[in-house]
């Protein structure tokens, strides 16, 4: 018996109603739903842990804060963090000076000048790798170059360099690559006004790249106040300010935090939660100046 | 428009002559000018007349070397390796391919509009103070005012942004931005003016305004355009030029081109048969 | 593949080509009638019918440059169309007004009817030859239609000049013969103009007289 198959029979249902489609519809909200649950458990597993550290060292900070302990230094007779702040200040400004306008320059020659030969991609990945070098390995490197080699002894310069290298590529990438999503369409109406290259970075790129060079930079100084080892090896710690650049140690906030924290004097534990207090409020100053100058420039 | 039919047709056969002194009324001459990216030959032997305070239309389908075409009047092909060039480019009567003529000076001589808008993101005034303030062309803030005044006065924007000329040049809608950057063209003082397709990213109201403005513009300045919009050619041209694969097919007075073609090749592009 | 205009275009050629034969035919048919002395009331119906596709041709060539602003060859053979089908329209006219001559004086059999059929001869001929020039876009053919004008233009001054000289006229044939050759004669004129139109189309120039 032939199998009749009847065909051009008009479905009468349209496709929207049909049992299978309406059954995949329902399956696929229900996905996405446990999806999207699924990422907010994910944020909260993490938001949550971290606010509640974040709250321990704001807590227990605030316990000892006070002026005495901010300006002394941790042999003086109210035990302070004084001479780690200014220490800490001293490397970032620095380093800072050191790394940022390098780092710019940098940028701004593999960007605009380069000719995209071998010279300017070793160029990058050197930085590339920098970045990714252990900053302790990068102290070590620096320790025996400066402090023993070059005769500098533990020093602010030391550490600083240390920090240097450690800041630079983050400076260096960023600043190319805001610089290259400067439009080609400006830079060619700069060109056709007449302008020379110069100054058209000068006046219009940089102008318009400020947004992701400030990013860089804000990124840099952020690694470099989180430093810890490097500046163990280049500068070592000590209880006061330095009195030269070389050969004198200084303190610093993370030292202080290393150090101090499992110590027996127990106003030193306090100092400890004091410093971490401390260089949480510092970076997160640093991210709401960078925030509002960031509005000033988009302003424009 | 008699005369300049005729004047068009001096320039053309004096053109054609190759090395015949400056023709009168004449801005610029190609003189067997080939142009080359590489080896590719992209423009081959042009013999061109550009006449002073006229608008000279570039048209032709894509790829026949329009665009390559104007942007080597102000040199803005260098920065492209591999450009060569051969044969002479004579702007009043000096070659700006020769060694003696500064690129960046000859920016000042012509200026250019782009096809797509492009504003600096700083203010209205700064946009328009830009070339005046790199090339020191004024000493006081009253000098600078007036040009940016003039300037903006030229392109048909003045009275739109004249109590806004703190405000980012971003927030002008495309139309007003683009005649922004003919004002910045203009604050420099350029002898020519090369537009390459201006209106082509802009509604039609916008364009209509940007034609209007061409064919002002040209009384004090000589307006070279490239367009791919042959209507746009017919209303706006003076004399039209139909570059075809590089090669310069036919050049002559708008009427003359659009109502009897002397190529027939030209009849199927104007007809919309190519 | 054919442009969007091409289809208009192809509408107005056919307008056209559809009023050049209707245009022939009328003017035939009333030279039938002027021999036979019978009035054919189809010479007036065709008539108006031409007017109606003049009206017709004038209205797609608007449309044509409203719609896709045409130029080179498209842009003349526009401004020649106006003017051709102006031209069939005529014939039609001028054939209608000989109609009117015959309602007028009646039967004209009577009358020496050797110049108007010498003259009609030649006249169909001019407007078949430009009907043809049109069709083929046939410059040559176009250029020859104005030597035959001539003849046509001369049978005319002459008939007039031969009736001021004779003593004994009779009034009827002289005027109606007048009018018929003054209405061959100008169909002869516009059977030039048509020609003309093409070589315009063809050659984007007005040739010089």
């Amino acid at each position: 018996m032939e199998k009749n198959v009847s065909r051009a029979t008009p479905d009468p249902t349209p496709t929207w109603r049909h049992p299978s489609v309406v059954a995949n519809h329902k399956a696929r909200t229900f996905r996405s739903l446990v999806f999207a649950g699924l990422c907010v458990a994910c944020v909260l597993a993490v938001m949550i842990p971290l606010g509640d550290m974040l709250y321990m060292f704001a807590y227990r900070g605030i316990q000892v804060i006070s002026i005495a302990r901010l300006t002394g230094n941790p042999i003086s007779a109210t035990p302070g963090i004084g001479n780690a702040i200014t220490g800490t200040a001293i490397l970032t400004a620095l380093s800072g000076a050191m790394a940022i306008p390098l780092g710019i320059l940098g940028g701004v020659y593999m960007a605009e000048f380069s000719k995209g030969g071998r010279f300017s991609e070793a160029l990058r990945f050197c930085a590339d790798v920098l970045a990714g070098v252990p900053s302790i390995v990068l102290g070590y490197v620096c320790f025996l170059a400066f402090v023993v080699y070059f005769n500098f002894g533990y020093s602010a310069m030391a550490a600083s360099i240390a920090l240097a290298i450690v800041m630079f590529p983050y400076v260096f990438r960023t600043t190319e690559i805001a610089i290259r999503r400067v439009p080609e369409s400006i830079k060619e109406g700069a060109i056709a006004l007449g302008s020379t290259k110069t100054t058209m970075i000068n006046r219009l790129v940089l102008r318009f790249a400020m947004p992701g060079i400030l990013t860089g930079v804000l990124l840099a100084l952020g690694i470099s106040l989180s430093e810890t080892a490097p500046l163990l090896y280049t500068a070592n710690f000590a209880n006061y300010n330095p009195t030269s650049l070389f050969h004198s140690q200084l303190g610093y906030l993370t030292g202080v935090i290393y150090l101090f924290y499992t110590s027996n004097l127990s106003f030193d534990v306090q100092l400890s939660y004091l410093a971490t207090f401390v260089l949480i409020m510092i970076v997160v100053a640093l991210n709401v100046v960078a925030r509002l100058g960031l509005k000033r420039f988009s302003k424009v | 428009m008699m005369n300049e039919r005729r004047e068009t047709q001096g320039a053309v056969a004096a053109s054609a002559q190759g090395f015949a002194p400056k023709a009168p009324g004449e801005m610029m001459r190609l003189v067997d000018f080939s142009a080359y990216y590489g080896s590719l030959e992209v423009l081959k032997h042009i013999n061109l007349s550009i006449l002073q305070n006229k608008v000279t239309v570039f048209m032709g389908p894509s790829g026949c070397g329009k665009s390559t075409l104007v942007r080597t009047l102000n040199r803005m092909n260098d920065s492209v390796p591999g450009f060569k060039t051969s044969g002479k480019v004579l702007l009043q009567g000096e070659d700006i391919y020769g060694p003696e003529v500064d690129p960046v000076l000859l920016k000042m001589r012509v200026g250019m509009v782009f096809q797509k808008p492009n504003p600096f993101p700083i203010s209205i005034y700064d946009n328009v103070a830009f070339g005046p303030k790199i090339h020191k062309m004024t000493k006081s803030r009253s000098e600078m005012d007036a040009i940016v005044k003039d300037s903006l006065q030229k392109a048909a924007l003045w009275e739109e942004v004249k109590d806004r000329l703190g405000k980012s040049a971003w927030g002008l809608s495309g139309g007003q931005q683009q005649r922004l950057c003919i004002a910045r063209a203009l604050a420099v003082r350029p002898e020519v003016l090369l537009m390459d397709e201006p209106a082509s990213a802009l509604d039609p109201g916008s364009t209509a305004k940007i034609e209007e403005l061409m064919v002002e513009l040209k009384e004090n300045y000589t307006v070279v355009l490239v367009t791919h919009n042959m209507q746009q050619a017919a209303r706006v041209g003076t004399n039209v030029a139909f570059l075809y694969k590089g090669d310069l097919v036919e050049f002559g007075p708008a009427a003359d081109v659009f109502e009897n073609p002397k190529s027939p090749l030209t009849e199927k592009y104007i007809r919309g048969s190519l | 593949m054919p442009r969007l205009m091409d289809l208009g275009m192809e509408r107005l050629t056919n307008l056209l080509l559809e009023m050049g034969k209707l245009s022939e035919q009328t003017v035939a048919t009333a030279m039938v009638a002027y021999r036979t002395g019978k009035s054919l009331q189809e010479v007036n119906k065709w008539s108006v019918q031409l007017k109606q596709l003049d009206d017709q041709v004038s209205d797609m060539c608007i449309e044509l440059i409203a719609r896709f602003q045409p130029v080179a060859s498209d842009l003349r053979y526009i401004k020649a169309s106006l003017e051709i089908s102006y031209g069939f329209y005529r014939y039609g006219r001028y054939a209608h007004d000989i109609m009117e001559v015959l309602d007028t004086f009646g039967d004209l059999t009577t009358c020496n009817p050797e110049v108007v059929d010498a003259a009609a001869e030649k006249t169909k001929e001019m407007i078949r030859m430009s009907i043809e020039a049109f069709a083929d876009q046939d410059v040559d053919l176009a250029k020859k239609i104005t030597n035959l004008d001539d003849y046509v233009d001369n049978a005319y001054r002459d008939y007039i000049r031969s009736l001021m000289k004779s003593r004994k006229v009779n009034l009827r044939c002289a005027l109606s013969t007048t009018l018929i050759l003054r209405y061959l004669e100008r169909i002869a004129d516009h059977a030039v103009y048509i020609g003309r139109s093409v070589i315009f189309i063809v050659k984007g120039e007005e040739p010089s007289d």
